[in-house]
Protein backbone atom coordinates (compact mmCIF):
# COMPACT_ATOMS: atom_id res chain seq x y z
CA UNK A 1 0.00 0.00 0.00
CA UNK A 2 1.16 3.50 -0.75
CA UNK A 3 0.03 6.08 1.78
CA UNK A 4 0.71 9.76 2.12
CA UNK A 5 1.72 11.04 5.52
CA UNK A 6 -1.77 12.06 6.62
CA UNK A 7 -3.23 8.71 5.61
CA UNK A 8 -0.40 6.98 7.43
CA UNK A 9 -0.77 9.03 10.59
CA UNK A 10 -4.56 8.84 10.79
CA UNK A 11 -4.45 5.10 10.14
CA UNK A 12 -1.88 4.73 12.90
CA UNK A 13 -3.98 6.77 15.37
CA UNK A 14 -7.18 4.86 14.64
CA UNK A 15 -5.41 1.50 14.73
CA UNK A 16 -3.81 2.21 18.08
CA UNK A 17 -7.00 3.42 19.76
CA UNK A 18 -9.15 0.71 18.19
CA UNK A 19 -6.49 -1.93 18.92
CA UNK A 20 -6.39 -3.08 15.30
CA UNK A 21 -3.41 -3.75 13.07
CA UNK A 22 -2.66 -0.90 10.69
CA UNK A 23 -2.55 -3.25 7.71
CA UNK A 24 -5.93 -4.80 8.52
CA UNK A 25 -7.46 -1.40 9.16
CA UNK A 26 -6.19 -0.01 5.87
CA UNK A 27 -7.59 -3.04 4.05
CA UNK A 28 -10.93 -2.21 5.69
CA UNK A 29 -10.66 1.55 5.15
CA UNK A 30 -14.15 1.78 3.65
CA UNK A 31 -15.70 -0.47 6.30
CA UNK A 32 -18.08 0.99 8.86
CA UNK A 33 -16.06 1.60 12.01
CA UNK A 34 -19.01 0.93 14.28
CA UNK A 35 -20.96 -1.85 12.59
CA UNK A 36 -18.06 -3.77 11.08
CA UNK A 37 -15.01 -2.88 13.17
CA UNK A 38 -16.82 -2.77 16.53
CA UNK A 39 -15.81 0.71 17.62
CA UNK A 40 -18.06 2.51 20.06
CA UNK A 41 -18.87 6.19 20.46
CA UNK A 42 -16.25 6.76 23.17
CA UNK A 43 -13.47 5.29 21.04
CA UNK A 44 -14.63 7.49 18.17
CA UNK A 45 -14.51 10.49 20.48
CA UNK A 46 -10.98 9.62 21.51
CA UNK A 47 -9.91 9.23 17.89
CA UNK A 48 -11.31 12.64 16.95
CA UNK A 49 -9.77 14.30 20.02
CA UNK A 50 -6.39 12.75 19.26
CA UNK A 51 -6.52 13.93 15.65
CA UNK A 52 -7.59 17.42 16.76
CA UNK A 53 -4.63 17.63 19.11
CA UNK A 54 -2.14 16.17 16.66
CA UNK A 55 -3.14 18.40 13.75
CA UNK A 56 -4.38 21.43 15.74
CA UNK A 57 -7.77 21.29 14.09
CA UNK A 58 -11.31 21.39 15.45
CA UNK A 59 -14.00 18.96 14.37
CA UNK A 60 -17.49 20.17 15.33
CA UNK A 61 -19.84 17.63 16.88
CA UNK A 62 -22.24 17.59 13.96
CA UNK A 63 -19.35 16.42 11.83
CA UNK A 64 -18.09 13.84 14.32
CA UNK A 65 -21.19 11.73 13.82
CA UNK A 66 -20.53 11.64 10.09
CA UNK A 67 -17.21 9.86 10.56
CA UNK A 68 -18.16 6.28 9.78
CA UNK A 69 -15.02 4.98 8.06
CA UNK A 70 -11.27 5.41 8.20
CA UNK A 71 -11.42 7.30 4.90
CA UNK A 72 -13.95 9.73 6.39
CA UNK A 73 -11.50 10.44 9.20
CA UNK A 74 -8.65 10.95 6.76
CA UNK A 75 -10.81 13.21 4.62
CA UNK A 76 -11.79 15.37 7.58
CA UNK A 77 -8.16 15.92 8.52
CA UNK A 78 -7.18 16.71 4.95
CA UNK A 79 -10.03 19.14 4.51
CA UNK A 80 -9.25 20.87 7.77
CA UNK A 81 -5.64 21.26 6.71
CA UNK A 82 -6.62 22.47 3.26
CA UNK A 83 -5.45 19.36 1.39
CA UNK A 84 -7.99 18.82 -1.33
CA UNK A 85 -6.00 16.41 -3.45
CA UNK A 86 -5.45 12.73 -2.75
CA UNK A 87 -7.62 9.69 -2.16
CA UNK A 88 -8.61 10.68 1.37
CA UNK A 89 -10.03 14.01 0.27
CA UNK A 90 -12.04 12.28 -2.45
CA UNK A 91 -13.63 9.97 0.06
CA UNK A 92 -14.54 12.80 2.37
CA UNK A 93 -16.36 14.78 -0.25
CA UNK A 94 -19.90 15.91 0.32
CA UNK A 95 -21.48 17.04 3.55
CA UNK A 96 -18.71 15.67 5.73
CA UNK A 97 -16.17 17.95 4.15
CA UNK A 98 -18.28 21.05 3.91
CA UNK A 99 -18.52 21.92 7.58
CA UNK A 100 -14.98 21.42 8.76
CA UNK A 101 -13.55 24.31 10.65
CA UNK A 102 -9.86 24.64 11.15
CA UNK A 103 -8.62 26.28 14.32
CA UNK A 104 -5.08 27.23 13.60
CA UNK B 1 -34.40 22.44 52.91
CA UNK B 2 -35.03 21.71 49.29
CA UNK B 3 -33.66 24.80 47.63
CA UNK B 4 -31.30 24.25 44.75
CA UNK B 5 -27.62 24.63 45.58
CA UNK B 6 -26.57 28.23 45.60
CA UNK B 7 -23.71 29.43 43.50
CA UNK B 8 -21.47 31.72 45.49
CA UNK B 9 -19.03 33.85 43.52
CA UNK B 10 -15.43 33.78 44.65
CA UNK B 11 -12.45 35.95 43.89
CA UNK B 12 -11.58 33.38 41.24
CA UNK B 13 -13.50 32.77 38.12
CA UNK B 14 -16.48 30.52 38.74
CA UNK B 15 -18.21 29.49 41.96
CA UNK B 16 -17.75 27.44 45.11
CA UNK B 17 -19.86 24.72 46.72
CA UNK B 18 -19.77 23.34 50.25
CA UNK B 19 -20.26 19.69 51.20
CA UNK B 20 -24.02 19.92 51.74
CA UNK B 21 -24.44 21.43 48.31
CA UNK B 22 -22.21 18.79 46.75
CA UNK B 23 -24.22 16.06 48.49
CA UNK B 24 -27.41 17.39 46.97
CA UNK B 25 -25.95 17.36 43.49
CA UNK B 26 -23.95 14.12 43.33
CA UNK B 27 -25.90 10.87 42.97
CA UNK B 28 -23.44 9.17 45.34
CA UNK B 29 -23.97 8.70 49.07
CA UNK B 30 -21.68 8.55 52.10
CA UNK B 31 -19.18 7.15 52.60
CA UNK B 32 -18.58 7.30 48.86
CA UNK B 33 -18.77 11.06 48.36
CA UNK B 34 -15.11 11.86 47.75
CA UNK B 35 -15.27 15.63 47.21
CA UNK B 36 -15.55 17.83 50.29
CA UNK B 37 -15.63 21.25 48.71
CA UNK B 38 -15.63 22.93 45.32
CA UNK B 39 -13.11 25.77 45.38
CA UNK B 40 -13.83 27.13 41.92
CA UNK B 41 -15.94 26.05 39.00
CA UNK B 42 -16.44 27.07 35.43
CA UNK B 43 -19.34 24.85 34.34
CA UNK B 44 -18.46 22.42 31.55
CA UNK B 45 -14.88 23.77 31.45
CA UNK B 46 -12.84 23.30 34.65
CA UNK B 47 -13.07 22.78 38.38
CA UNK B 48 -10.92 22.78 41.52
CA UNK B 49 -12.07 20.75 44.49
CA UNK B 50 -10.80 19.74 47.92
CA UNK B 51 -10.77 16.31 49.52
CA UNK B 52 -9.44 16.07 53.07
CA UNK B 53 -8.15 12.63 53.99
CA UNK B 54 -9.15 11.65 57.52
CA UNK B 55 -7.67 8.78 59.48
CA UNK B 56 -11.22 8.12 60.72
CA UNK B 57 -12.31 7.14 57.18
CA UNK B 58 -13.48 3.50 57.40
CA UNK B 59 -11.38 2.64 54.36
CA UNK B 60 -8.24 2.72 56.51
CA UNK B 61 -9.52 -0.18 58.61
CA UNK B 62 -8.61 -2.42 55.71
CA UNK B 63 -6.30 -0.41 53.47
CA UNK B 64 -4.08 -1.26 55.22
CA UNK B 65 -4.30 -2.33 58.86
CA UNK B 66 -0.58 -1.81 59.34
CA UNK B 67 -0.14 1.25 57.08
CA UNK B 68 -2.87 3.72 56.18
CA UNK B 69 -2.82 4.47 52.45
CA UNK B 70 -5.72 6.11 50.64
CA UNK B 71 -6.63 3.63 47.87
CA UNK B 72 -5.58 4.69 44.39
CA UNK B 73 -8.98 3.56 43.10
CA UNK B 74 -10.63 6.02 45.51
CA UNK B 75 -8.35 8.80 44.30
CA UNK B 76 -9.41 7.99 40.75
CA UNK B 77 -13.04 8.04 41.88
CA UNK B 78 -12.48 11.43 43.53
CA UNK B 79 -11.17 12.79 40.21
CA UNK B 80 -14.18 11.23 38.47
CA UNK B 81 -16.57 12.90 40.93
CA UNK B 82 -14.84 16.25 40.35
CA UNK B 83 -15.35 15.60 36.65
CA UNK B 84 -19.01 14.86 37.22
CA UNK B 85 -19.41 18.15 39.09
CA UNK B 86 -17.96 20.03 36.11
CA UNK B 87 -20.92 18.88 34.06
CA UNK B 88 -23.83 18.89 36.51
CA UNK B 89 -23.01 21.65 39.03
CA UNK B 90 -22.95 25.40 38.73
CA UNK B 91 -26.38 25.90 37.25
CA UNK B 92 -29.41 27.25 39.16
CA UNK B 93 -31.20 23.91 38.76
CA UNK B 94 -28.63 21.08 38.45
CA UNK B 95 -29.88 18.15 36.42
CA UNK B 96 -29.78 15.28 38.94
CA UNK B 97 -31.52 12.89 36.54
CA UNK B 98 -28.40 12.64 34.43
CA UNK B 99 -24.96 11.43 35.39
CA UNK B 100 -21.75 10.32 33.76
CA UNK B 101 -19.90 7.02 34.02
CA UNK B 102 -16.29 6.24 33.27
CA UNK B 103 -15.69 4.68 29.89
CA UNK B 104 -11.93 4.77 29.99
CA UNK B 105 -9.26 6.00 32.36
CA UNK B 106 -5.58 6.48 31.71
CA UNK B 107 -4.26 7.14 35.19
CA UNK B 108 -0.90 7.54 36.88
CA UNK B 109 -0.55 7.34 40.64
CA UNK B 110 2.66 9.14 41.54
CA UNK B 111 2.80 9.47 45.33
CA UNK B 112 0.88 7.71 48.15
CA UNK B 113 -1.87 9.71 49.82
CA UNK B 114 -2.22 9.33 53.59
CA UNK B 115 -4.41 10.57 56.45
CA UNK B 116 -3.84 14.26 57.06
CA UNK B 117 -3.35 15.07 53.39
CA UNK B 118 -5.52 17.73 51.79
CA UNK B 119 -5.94 16.72 48.19
CA UNK B 120 -6.70 19.38 45.61
CA UNK B 121 -8.55 17.87 42.67
CA UNK B 122 -8.38 19.63 39.33
CA UNK B 123 -10.34 18.68 36.24
CA UNK B 124 -10.36 20.41 32.86
CA UNK B 125 -12.55 19.44 29.93
CA UNK B 126 -10.50 18.64 26.84
CA UNK B 127 -13.43 17.83 24.56
CA UNK B 128 -17.15 17.69 25.21
CA UNK B 129 -19.74 16.05 22.99
CA UNK B 130 -23.22 14.65 23.48
CA UNK B 131 -21.88 11.10 23.25
CA UNK B 132 -19.16 11.61 25.85
CA UNK B 133 -16.39 13.85 27.04
CA UNK B 134 -12.66 13.75 27.63
CA UNK B 135 -11.36 15.34 30.81
CA UNK B 136 -7.84 15.82 32.14
CA UNK B 137 -7.50 15.55 35.90
CA UNK B 138 -4.84 16.08 38.52
CA UNK B 139 -4.68 15.42 42.24
CA UNK B 140 -2.25 17.57 44.23
CA UNK B 141 -1.08 17.59 47.82
CA UNK B 142 0.70 20.76 48.96
CA UNK B 143 1.20 21.70 45.34
CA UNK B 144 2.76 18.39 44.40
CA UNK B 145 1.03 16.23 41.81
CA UNK B 146 0.18 12.86 43.39
CA UNK B 147 -1.95 11.48 40.54
CA UNK B 148 -3.07 12.46 37.08
CA UNK B 149 -5.63 10.98 34.77
CA UNK B 150 -7.27 11.39 31.41
CA UNK B 151 -10.87 10.25 31.70
CA UNK B 152 -13.43 9.52 29.04
CA UNK B 153 -16.93 9.70 30.45
CA UNK B 154 -20.31 8.90 28.94
CA UNK B 155 -23.66 10.34 29.96
CA UNK B 156 -26.27 8.04 31.52
CA UNK B 157 -29.89 8.60 32.44
CA UNK B 158 -30.33 7.81 36.15
CA UNK B 159 -34.06 7.43 35.72
CA UNK B 160 -33.80 4.98 32.84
Amino acid sequence: MSLDSIEQTVTSVVAEIAELSEADLWESREADLFDELRLDSLLALEIIATLERKYRIEVPEEQMVEVRTLMHAIGIVKDALGHKEGSGADCASGSASEKVSAAR
Amino acid sequence: MSAAPSVAPTAETGCSLDFDEIRRILPHREPFILVDRVLSLEPRRRIRCLKSISGADPVFAWHFPSQALFPGAFLLEAMAQATLLVFIAGTPEPDTTRSYVLGRADVRWLTPVRPGDRVELRAEVEKAASTGSIVRCEARVEGRCVARARLIVAPVDLQG
